[in-house]
């Protein structure tokens, strides 16, 4: 059993987590199928090393030299104790091997096997041994630059169940990008853990692309996501204005707009802008009216029906009061509201600012009287400073979930 | 210390904020086995939680376990979860609720808001990690939920400190929602099946039905296993 699975026990986890653990184990046992049970220790052990040499000792006394030899060469590393040169070594063809029949003793061949090993422990050989900057790169900037992505879709790496941690990031970003897509996470969310939620994401990801589904995220699941996900290019801000030019600020999606079910909706964009020294001001206005089954009013989601949000803006441009090392500035959610029906929409206008009118009474929170803002400084009271109008965009829709209904109509 | 992945396990597997879904056994596990720790490693960890994700500003997990994790010294109270506006806020007092959207009804975290409006930026984690830092000490004791917890819902929400109308449809789903999380919590000694889907909470808007459930429990006699954070 694992460390990670008798940590589960020991700490009375829930059911699901060991089962996800299991079923981790099992995929990765089966990919030894018809091999020596040593040969996974063997894989998980340091390239060099006193456990490595004894790992192999054994296997020696056991199975014999040539065996021993034979699985060696199956697992592409070299004799214990040797210097690693993996990725020097000529890389084995995959399929094709005139010792699969040593190794038909469960559902694996070897080239499945060896297939399998170079993805799950990232040995490989120098053929295929890429790195950024060589021209096979991930374009989408929301992965672009992520070494543990990069490797994926140079297939040095692969995403699967079970992560470890410095696989967190990577999958976060994975399952973000599986969400816009629609492929959604709804019970752990973007937490960076693949488990099996994740996997189910990824099959239907790779079902709807019509490549192998196995819910694996390897070079070619790496590079439909890249393809697919939203923001593929990285928009060119607009050169700073000139005195008395024109101030542009414009959104660009970073994920959805996607309607789910029970009148939810989610959508996330970042400002693409030349705005300097200032803040970027939006005008919201919400309309949510829902319905109970029976036609009396639901009350319980109560957007703020008009109020103003700023982001402040340093003399680079760059957004300074807010992280946003998501990528994302502007994010609007309208929660699940099930067994209700109604409509909603909501409507912006984008302005610049030279400074926060202090007669607004902006405040974070509630203390700007907006909470649906989040963390930015928000007042329902207009400003008396607002360029002209800069740009807009909105978004709506009716919906439906009584009655046995799902539906929602986009307005 | 506990590693750090168990760390990132514990909080990541903390429900999120959607009342349809929320497991508050998810919640007490985590806070039993992380308020044993140092302060200072387990503020650490939060951090580097934090920082791993892609999603930083998306953290109302990690925001509800601090809550549930800390106790602020001197009278203060924690700070709001800048995730948004809180569903079915309207009426809310929130002095009766100083973990809202959170309440902690004899040891078991219910998710009294079923979820967030937003129209801007959720505020980082950080922030509150941050208080908990400054003004706050790992609660002493572990949650240690009642024998049978399957009242609590109730109760709570037929108290003086509840906030809202308890008539009514909107009413009926509200306490439908908060026995479903109290089935969820149960979980290790009596399984519904289907307990996980977002709208099982419909079924036990029906009084015999709930009943039913309520029977089932007392007949198993289970209690609390300290040992292991569930019940048995």
């Amino acid at each position: 059993m694992s460390v990670l699975a008798s940590t589960h026990q020991e700490q009375g986890q829930a059911e699901h987590q060991i089962n996800e653990v299991q079923e981790q184990e099992a995929g990765r046992e089966s990919a030894f199928a018809g091999l020596p049970s040593q040969s996974l220790a063997l894989m998980r052990a340091p390239l060099a090393g006193a456990q490595r040499q004894n790992i192999v000792a054994r296997m020696g006394q056991q199975y014999g030299n040539r065996q021993l030899q034979r699985i060696l060469n199956t697992v592409q590393t070299p004799m214990g104790g040797h210097p690693t040169q993996i990725e020097e070594e000529p890389t084995q063809p995959i399929g094709g091997n005139p010792e699969q029949e040593e190794f038909q003793g469960g559902t694996s061949t070897r080239s499945n096997f060896l297939g399998s090993m170079a993805q799950s422990y990232g040995i490989l050989g120098g053929a295929v041994q890429r790195t950024i900057g060589d021209g096979h790169d991930l374009t989408n900037q929301r992965f672009s630059g992520n070494t543990l992505l990069e490797a994926v879709f140079d297939n040095e790496r692969v995403l699967r169940l079970g992560s470890a941690t410095d696989e967190f990031r990577g999958v976060s970003s994975v399952q973000l990008a599986l969400q816009d897509l629609g492929h959604l996470v709804p019970k752990f969310g973007i937490d960076g853990i693949f488990g099996a939620e994740t996997v189910r994401a990824v099959k239907a990801f790779q079902k709807k692309e019509g490549i192998a589904v196995d819910g694996v995220v390897g070079p070619d699941t790496m590079g439909h996501l890249d393809t697919k996900a939203p923001n593929g290019t990285a928009p060119v801000k607009p050169a700073a204005p000139a005195a008395g030019g024109a101030v542009t600020i414009d959104p660009v999606t970073t994920g959805g707009p996607a309607f789910t079910d029970a009148g939810h909706f989610h959508w996330r964009i970042r400002w693409n802008h030349n705005a300097t020294n200032g803040f970027i001001v939006q005008e919201i206005t919400n309309t949510y009216n829902a319905q109970n089954p029976d036609g009396s009013a639901n009350t319980g989601v109560q957007p703020t029906p008009h109020y103003f949000e700023a982001w402040q803006v340093d003399a680079a441009g760059a957004i300074t009061d807010i992280a946003t090392s998501e990528g994302t500035d502007d994010y609007w959610i309208r929660p699940r509201n099930p067994n209700t029906r109604g409509s909603w929409s909501m409507d912006a206008n984008v302005f610049f600012a030279p400074s926060l009118d202090p007669a607004a009474g902006f405040g974070r929170g509630a203390a700007g009287g907006a909470p649906d803002a989040g963390d930015l400084f928000a007042t329902t009271t207009k400003p008396a400073n607002l360029s002209p109008l800069v740009s807009t965009r909105r978004n709506g829709g009716k919906w439906n979930n009584t009655n046995g209904n799902n539906t929602h109509d986009p307005a | 210390m506990l590693e750090q992945k168990k760390v990132f396990e514990l909080i990541s597997r903390c429900s999120k904020w959607d009342g349809y879904t929320f497991d508050p056994g998810s919640y007490i596990r985590a806070v039993n086995i992380l308020h044993q720790e140092s302060k200072s490693e387990v503020i650490e960890q939060f951090r580097d939680y934090v920082n791993s994700l892609e999603m930083s500003g998306i953290g109302d997990n990690v925001f509800f376990l601090l809550r549930l994790l800390f106790e602020p010294e001197n009278g203060r109270t924690f700070p709001s979860v800048p995730m948004g506006k809180p569903v079915d806020s309207g009426e809310a007092n929130l002095a009766n609720f100083p973990l809202y959207p959170l309440a902690l009804v004899q040891d078991v975290p219910l998710l009294i808001s079923s979820g967030y409006i937003l129209g801007g930026k959720p505020g980082s984690p950080l922030g509150h990690i941050a208080f908990c830092e400054v003004n706050c000490q790992l609660r002493a004791k572990d949650l240690r939920p009642p024998e049978n917890p399957l009242g609590l819902a109730d109760e709570l929400i037929n108290s003086l400190i509840w906030y809202q109308k308890t008539e009514g449809y909107e009413g009926e789903e509200k306490l439908a929602t908060l026995r479903a999380q109290l089935l969820r919590l149960i979980r290790g000694a009596y399984q519904v099946q289907e307990v996980d889907d977002p709208d099982f909470y419909g079924t036990l808007k029906n009084k015999t039905v709930w009943e039913k459930h309520l029977e089932a429990f007392q007949k198993l006699k289970a209690s609390w296993d300290s040992t292991n954070n569930s019940y048995k």
